[in-house]
């Protein structure tokens, strides 16, 4: 498997596992167990261990001397996942932006940003994936 | 008007082998891709830029509608 496949299956389950988590806890906190403090320390969790995990892969794939660079078919398939990805994200954004600020508290959409993120990295992972397995065609 | 649909094929494994067994690795350091990108062009998964082609055709001293062809779906 290609390096770069590989983290992308890296990123892939990272995010899945650490989202997943995450907006659980979330839901099961209690409004009143919701405080600011709680919740900046739930997300710098959330963020914190995202990056652990990705910099110690990134340490370990560098010490096992794995390349990066793309070639000209890894530039393809990035720009065909990001491409899908760019509107994933916009669609989100657009309900994050134009339509939650009229309902939702500051919180919720804090949340609803967040959620909107990782949907579109996860998007973007399975498309790189998508590509590399299943070919990519300009 | 509907295009005809034609895909690219290529002898790129019958020529690597007829050129001393060179490996995909070796062609795609020659190249400049990785192996699996050569292996996914073999297979027919990816369409090489005009200069990798060109660049494949040149390494097998071969014209390039010797290494690749355009053919019909229809046969």
């Amino acid at each position: 498997m290609l390096p770069r496949e590989r983290y992308a299956w890296v990123w892939l389950t990272t995010l899945v596992v650490v989202f997943t988590t995450y907006f659980t806890t979330l839901s099961m906190l209690t409004h009143e167990e919701l405080s600011p403090i709680v919740q900046f320390g739930l997300l710098a969790a959330a963020l914190g261990s995202l990056g652990a995990i990705i910099g110690l892969y990134r340490a370990y794939a560098y010490f096992r001397g794995e390349q990066f660079q793309p070639d000209e078919r890894d530039r393809l398939v990035e720009a065909q996942a990001t491409t899908t990805a760019y509107y994933v994200l916009i669609a989100g954004m657009i309900v994050v932006g134009c339509v939650l600020p009229f309902s939702a508290q500051k919180w919720e959409l804090v949340h609803a940003a967040l959620l909107a993120i990782a949907i579109a990295e996860v998007v973007l992972q399975c498309m790189l994936l998508n590509g590399y397995r299943r070919g990519a065609r300009a | 008007m509907p295009v005809p649909e034609k895909t690219l094929t290529n002898n790129i494994r019958a020529l690597r082998f007829l050129n001393s067994e060179m490996t995909q690795a070796e062609l795609g350091q020659q190249i400049g891709v990785t192996r699996q990108t050569v292996a996914a062009i073999e297979n027919g998964k990816y369409s090489p830029t005009l200069e990798s082609a060109f660049r494949i055709a040149e390494i097998f001293q071969k014209p390039l509608e010797e290494v690749f062809q355009w053919s019909s779906n229809e046969s």
